[in-house]
């Protein structure tokens, strides 16, 4: 055998090097796979299936309904939800980025106060106010019962600041300052220079906030009274408590037709798929914005 | 199996229980009391309990009882009464915070029933809808706040600290509206039986709305398809039982005898096979624990063997309630144990699955010279309470009541269970009323649990189903034993009894499963009763003798 010149990590790859890391790659897969098929199998399955298989569909159902997602969205209050859920997300989202740009572009610089402020955005990652206090407040301020309840209270998150901020800092002095000379004033050195070279960063900031808006769960039980104002997370929540036993019995056998696990695996499906859709096109910035943070922190 | 000792839930009532008393300006008490056990006689209730006035309406197919059996109706009755004649409200508000177990109702706005209830009110009803499994964390956040609602639901006692002083100081005593013949201003709240009454009392003061419910949740329930299939009788004693669960089991036919689900739910029949008290027993003033007596010990005994006798479905003592149901209905046990409330569920759906499935309550019976039973676990689903109000906000928010505990045979009642005719449901040729798509969304609005009336046994789908039940729950409700600290309180028992008792429940599965031997269980009970078990005992006892526990 010949010895080669170059390091063992740079040798072409042995055959089976290669289909033993092809088939780890896919076991792995499979894994992470399998429970999602067996949810999607299980939505689709109907009752008497589901009570003669024990609750889990394996991989396909043998008789695909729908049933569980017509329970579902008989009535419109799930539909009416995904509104809400969907609107929280987008205002909520814009109004996050704006306010976090806009406080981790002024303190990415040196300025007046810039420290206090820093210190205060800080304080609140390491001390939350808890459940009641923060009840009282929203309360106090008036936002009980209404949508601003689940957007104010976490319109800037100290984690998403602080990788925003990181970010901001590492952008060479010498790009703005000739923008500077050139006639540019903040708001358009930061529209113009800074926004456009932090995509990256900017897509797993939203991505973040989004996925936080579109599961938006305690706060919206804590402060929304209304059902009608309800968000998806809270809304879906109540299909997956039937049939559970309560003191002395079961307190609501509820008259669906749709197997009890049917609809819960539907309720899954529906709360997963919209965020699984937005994934993909996000993701490409998504390692990146997450290993700049990482690396120039 | 371990239990963390500090639970979420118990995390924050004591949060939440500090910043209650702080808040309601009650000092926070030490438990003070001293464990003596002065014995005597059980102290005489000084409440006088409302009135009862059954409700002249519909003649049912089957009679009720004043023990708590429900009137049974084959056909929904034709002759409604009107139960409520001028609206309670004039124009106001009435705010309502209770639980949901079902999927979320349509808004208001676009909701028919919602709409005409409200009609009937005469004035707002604002309902602040929470998921049962959320309750604790909102009723202690909206309680701690100090932002009660004028109704709302106290679903589970154990969320509050020092109920007590909770009640006297934020809540409406209904004692002078409601004791003795007061009530009969409020006719549907008359209507109901005393014995539930019984259960809405604290430290002698009626604080409740009560939700009722049938009293004993039963002993589960048998496949009589199963059993005939086997060609068994009904046991007659716990030894033909023994015999009839090995015939019934087939494990080559994939059918066991006994479906057992996490925390061993079977062993719930064989105590009351075995006739095991009720939480206590009380003897002179003295009481027993249920798992210190003989017959809990013969109990667990049996049960042990029925384990070791491999009736129980495999595997099935590790699943969950959906579980259980599943493989009742499927088949793969003749026996569970599950709430008396789930009998019209089973009856709908296992005739959906195979026509030819029977599903029966189960009647424990007793070992041969033993004596078996029921226990009132089942009286009251919950209880509403009424935040602190004058004298004429307490007769209105009492007129709501009133109204939302309209009987079965009341139009009040048709529509808070069917909605607007036409819109939410059509009548069959009968003239049984049959939820549509749109009635079956809409009424899950939860006014079932602000106050409700009597329970009765109607279903029109099924009518054997409320001669069977009704038969039942005569026989169960015969057999009924009561907890006799059921409207007592202990402080230890609030704080720790749920953590100390599951110490012990956990011991106890292990010798169910044969992981321990039956001298482990007496070595856990003796720790039980120094861990706060004889505390416990002692609180329950001087409140028993008249005492003030605190």
């Amino acid at each position: 055998m010949k010895t080669s010149q170059r390091p063992p990590w740079m040798e072409a790859p042995t055959k089976a090097g290669l289909a033993i890391k092809g088939m780890v790659i896919a076991i792995v897969c499979l894994l992470v796979l399998y429970p999602f098929v067996n949810i999607v199998a299980t939505s689709l399955a109907g009752e008497s299936e589901i009570t003669r298989r024990g609750g889990i569909i394996a991989l396909f159902p043998s008789e695909p309904t729908l049933a569980a997602y017509k329970t579902i969205f008989a009535g419109g209050v799930v539909s009416h939800a995904l509104l809400v859920s969907a609107g929280i997300t987008i205002i909520g989202t814009a109004l996050n980025l704006v306010v976090t740009i806009a406080l981790a572009y002024g303190l990415s610089r040196p300025i007046v106060g810039g420290r206090f402020v820093l210190t205060a955005v800080l304080f609140t990652m390491l001390f939350g106010a808890g459940i009641i206090p923060n009840f009282l407040l929203i309360k106090a301020l008036g936002l009980y019962d209404s949508y601003a309840s689940l957007i104010v209270p976490g319109l800037v998150s100290a984690f998403n600041f602080l990788v925003l901020r990181n970010f901001f800092q590492n952008i060479p002095a010498e790009l703005l300052d000739s923008a500077r000379i050139d006639g540019a004033g903040d708001l358009a050195i930061l529209l113009r220079i800074v926004l456009p070279l932090s995509k990256a960063v900017l897509a797993v900031v939203a991505l973040f906030y989004a996925v936080g808006h579109w599961n938006a769960f305690f706060n919206a039980l804590l402060y929304l009274s209304d059902t009608g104002k309800w968000p998806l997370p809270l809304v879906l929540r109540l299909y997956v408590l039937q049939g559970q036993p309560v003191g002395g019995g079961t307190e609501s056998p509820g008259e669906a037709v749709a197997s009890i696990q049917a609809v819960q695996m539907a309720v899954v499906v529906v709360a997963l798929v919209p965020i699984l859709c937005v994934y993909p096109f996000l993701q490409r910035y998504f390692t990146k914005g997450v290993l700049t943070g990482a690396i120039k922190g | 199996m371990t239990t963390p000792s500090l639970s979420r839930r118990s995390f924050l009532r004591s949060a939440v229980g500090v910043a209650v008393m702080s808040a309601t300006g009650v000092p926070t008490l030490v438990a003070c009391s001293n464990g003596s056990t002065t014995a005597g006689p059980a102290r005489a209730s000084t409440v006088t309990l409302p009135t009862y006035v059954a409700f002249e309406g519909p003649k049912p197919d089957l009679a009720g009882t004043a023990d708590g059996v429900p009137p049974g109706y084959l056909t929904y009755p034709k002759d409604l009464v009107t139960t409520v004649k001028t609206p309670p409200l004039s124009g106001g508000k009435v705010s309502v915070m209770t639980d949901i177990f079902d999927p979320l109702p349509p808004a208001k706005d676009k909701n028919a029933a919602w709409q005409a209830v409200e009609q009937k009110l005469g004035g707002t009803l604002d309902l602040t809808i929470v998921p049962d499994s959320d309750w604790a964390t909102k009723f202690q956040t909206v309680l701690a706040a100090n932002e009660l609602p004028d109704l709302v639901l106290l679903s589970d006692s154990s969320l509050v600290n020092n109920l007590p002083a909770f009640l006297s100081a934020k809540c409406t005593d209904l004692t002078p509206y409601l004791s003795g013949d007061k009530v009969k201003d409020y006719p549907n709240l008359a209507n109901i039986p005393q014995v539930i009454w019984q259960a809405c009392v604290v430290q002698d003061k009626i604080y409740g709305l009560p939700i009722p419910r049938s009293i004993t949740g039963g002993a589960g329930f048998y496949n009589k398809r199963l059993f005939d299939a086997a060609g068994i009788e009904y046991p007659a004693t716990a030894e033909d039982f023994l015999a009839a669960c090995k015939e019934l089991t087939k494990p080559q036919q994939g059918q066991w005898a006994i479906v057992n689900s996490k925390g061993n739910t079977f062993f719930t029949m064989v105590q009351q096979m075995f006739g095991v008290p009720n939480g206590w027993k009380e003897d002179g003033g003295k009481l027993v624990r249920s798992f210190e007596t003989p017959e809990y010990k013969a109990a667990l005994e049996f049960a042990v063997q029925l384990v070791k006798a491999g009736v129980t479905v495999p595997g099935s003592d590790g699943i969950d309630g959906t579980a259980r149901k599943n493989a009742f209905r499927a088949g793969k046990g003749a026996l569970v144990y599950d709430g008396f409330p789930a009998y019209s569920g089973y009856v709908k759906d296992m005739s959906r699955l195979d026509p030819k499935n029977d599903p029966r309550a189960f009647v424990p019976m007793a070992p041969k010279g033993g004596k078996a039973n029921t226990w009132s676990d089942n009286i009251l689903f919950a209880y509403t309470l009424m935040k602190k109000a004058d004298e004429a906000r307490a007769k209105e928010l009492l007129a709501v009541a009133n109204f939302f505990a309209a009987p079965f045979g009341s139009t009040e009642n048709l529509l808070l269970t069917y909605g607007v005719e036409g819109v939410d449901f059509t009548r069959d040729a009968k003239g049984n009323p049959t939820l549509t798509s749109k009635g079956e969304a809409e009424l899950t609005v939860p006014w079932k649990y602000i106050t409700a009336p009597p329970q009765a046994l109607y279903n029109a789908q099924f009518p054997t189903y409320v001669e069977r039940a009704h038969e039942d729950l005569t026989k169960l409700i015969g057999m009924v034993v009561k907890d006799p600290t059921a409207s007592l309180i202990s402080p230890t028992n609030d704080k720790s009894g749920g953590d100390i008792g599951q110490a012990l429940t956990d011991v106890r599965n292990d010798v169910i499963a044969g992981r321990k031997p039956i001298s482990a269980f007496d070595t856990a009970l003796k720790k039980w009763a120094k861990d706060g078990g004889d505390k416990i005992r002692g609180e329950f006892e001087s409140a028993l003798g008249g005492a003030s526990p605190r």
